[in-house]
């Protein structure tokens, strides 16, 4: 009996202590070590100097809020809300050396698109079946009557979309409709591309014809009008 | 003839392109001009195909050993040759 009791209470000190134990365990997270808001926010802003990437940013944040809790726990609260204003440029810098990087990266993936592109153009205008002016003006007429389509569709969109917009304002634009305006956008859009795509598809006809040849393909011949009238003297 | 496109082929292989590491950017510049300029100036397709390799397998290289703003110069003036009118 008195064996039992000793085990029952050797059981619950070794409960508690494991109980305390995990309990000091979570107080016992890192917290960063805080010197002055002046001098933790100096050490922030080198970080931010040297962002690379969205995650950097994102590691910067998580610092950042980790400082503020510290100053908030170890300090006062306004400690903390000094720190937390001596951040603002911190963050402005760091967000807009993250769009900076986001503007390189653009461009050079414009650059590449447009060395491949080119290439690829090339390669194709060396392909195409050219072997005369008239079977380059045929598909030259082809794409040329497409671009008509598409302006005309064009046109009758955006004429579509302005009356559209005009009702939207009378019925105090609702969400439904903004939807809708959005979608007629898009396809403007779209059907800008696409006349794009079919200039473009020109303009490689007619690098064909002067890769393949030599020369530029030549005008095409078309007959003068007579004249109605006589020139004044 | 058959060194003459051996040499070619071995200039067009990337695995024979070394990009200096003192004067990288001088060479994307030069390249750049000199590879473009060969890829306009092909006469016939198989001179296209040729030109084209080249100013690819150089593309990789400036881009997997050198990269950064020099990789940039290299491609704007590849573009700037290939597009001038």
């Amino acid at each position: 009996m008195k064996r039992e009791r000793k085990i029952k209470a050797m059981y619950a000190i070794g409960y508690t202590l494991l109980v305390v134990l995990l309990f000091l365990g979570t107080r016992c997270e890192s917290h960063p070590k805080i010197t002055s808001p002046e001098h933790d926010s100096k050490y922030l802003e080198s970080l931010a100097e040297c962002i690379t990437c969205e995650t950097d940013l994102v590691i910067i944040e998580k610092l950042a809020r980790e400082y503020e809790i510290a100053y908030r726990k170890g300090y006062n609260g306004a400690m903390a809300t000094k720190f937390t204003e001596l951040m603002v440029p911190v963050r402005e810098m760091a967000t807009a050396r993250l769009d900076a990087i986001r503007a390189e990266d653009d461009y050079l993936k414009a650059q590449q698109a447009e060395f491949n592109g080119t290439l690829n153009d090339l390669d194709r205008a060396w392909q195409m079946d050219v072997a005369t002016p008239e079977a380059a003006y045929t598909v030259i007429d082809a794409n040329d009557a497409n671009i008509a389509q598409l302006e005309a569709s064009l046109a009758q969109l955006l004429i579509d979309k302005e009356l559209y917009a005009e009702e939207i304002i009378d019925a105090c634009y609702p969400a439904d409709m903004l939807a809708n305006l959005q979608t007629m956008e898009e396809q403007v859009v779209e059907l800008r591309d696409n006349i794009s795509k079919v200039e473009r598809e020109n303009y490689i006809v007619k690098l064909a014809y002067r890769l393949q040849h030599g020369e530029e393909l030549p005008e095409r011949i078309v007959a003068e009008p007579e004249d109605a009238t006589p020139a004044e003297m | 003839m058959l060194v003459a496109a051996t040499a070619l082929g071995a200039c067009c292989n990337n695995e024979g392109i070394v990009i200096d590491e003192l004067r990288h950017e001088s060479e994307a510049y030069e390249r750049s001009a000199e590879l473009a300029s060969k890829v306009r100036e092909a006469a016939t397709y198989e001179e296209f195909k040729a030109a084209y390799a080249e100013i690819m397998a150089y593309e990789e290289a400036f881009r997997t050993q050198v990269g950064g703003d020099t990789y940039l110069i290299f491609l704007e003036e590849c573009n700037y040759f290939l597009n001038e009118n």
